[in-house]
């Protein structure tokens, strides 16, 4: 990792849980809730899209 | 010559789910740096993205990667790669809304000089980072080496985990050690241009 991928982790370790979920608008748990969501969403939309070829 | 065969990325699905949401939810935090929290108006706010920018970039990020859209960078974790796609959109969609914002025709200080103000500066902040991206540390030291105590800061950043352990190394506050921090991008990005322009003499 390089000096500026680095500070960049730095930057979001940063942020406390109670700015992020005044940034987000729900809790973490929803946060990571919707994020899994949203990518199983596109794990099943792949194979999907894999038969209509 | 023969082309040397790079390993081939993880697929997506063969990427444990938790890494990919741990991914997500750091470069989340990053954009909420960046942003000083949620924008309420301009490029990066709600109105313009239909989601909050915090959650509306990592899942952006998690297409670009998926869809082979981002060329994969080896030797990046996941996370860092998705700031980095983060980093090159939000640059992108900041300069193309400056692009196309009319300044205000009585200069006065309105509501929208200052949000305009404030995108310009975010946008020389990313365009500075995009510049610095691929630095490594052996040539940041280098350009350093005139300013000591930035110098101590990069190593400092190599050595430890997060700014409360360098606030402590150092004895300055956290607010200290990232002004610190933007001194030294600043004197990064600086010298980088220097020396491109000492090559096209």
């Amino acid at each position: 990792m390089n000096l500026l991928d680095k500070i960049s982790v730095l930057e979001a370790n940063s942020v406390t849980i109670r700015e992020f979920e005044k940034a987000t608008g729900m809790t973490r748990d929803e946060y990571l809730k919707e994020m899994r969501r949203f990518v199983e969403e596109q794990w099943t939309k792949e194979p999907a899209a894999d038969l209509k070829k | 010559m023969r082309k040397k065969r790079l390993k081939p990325m993880r697929r997506p699905q063969d990427v444990p789910l938790d890494e990919i949401v741990e991914a997500m939810e750091t470069s989340g935090k990053w954009v909420t740096r960046k942003l000083k929290g949620n924008p309420t108006t301009g490029p990066f706010s709600e109105a313009a993205l239909t989601e909050k920018a915090a959650v509306f970039f990592p899942k952006q990020a998690y297409m670009k990667w998926a869809t082979g859209e981002w060329k994969w960078k080896e030797g990046l974790s996941l996370t860092t790669q998705f700031i980095r796609i983060i980093r090159s959109d939000m640059s992108h969609r900041l300069r193309d809304w400056l692009h196309n914002e009319e300044p205000d025709a009585m200069g006065t200080l309105s509501d929208d000089a200052t949000a305009l103000e404030a995108a310009q500066a975010l946008a020389e902040e990313l365009e500075m980072e995009e510049e610095v991206k691929d630095l490594g540390y052996q040539l940041a030291l280098k350009w350093l080496e005139e300013q000591p105590e930035l110098v101590i800061y990069v190593k400092l950043v190599k050595e430890l985990g997060d700014y409360r352990a360098i606030s402590k190394r150092l004895r300055i506050t956290i607010v200290e050690v990232r002004a610190l921090e933007a001194e030294t991008l600043k004197a990064i990005a600086a010298a980088r241009k220097n020396q491109e322009q000492k090559k096209d003499l």
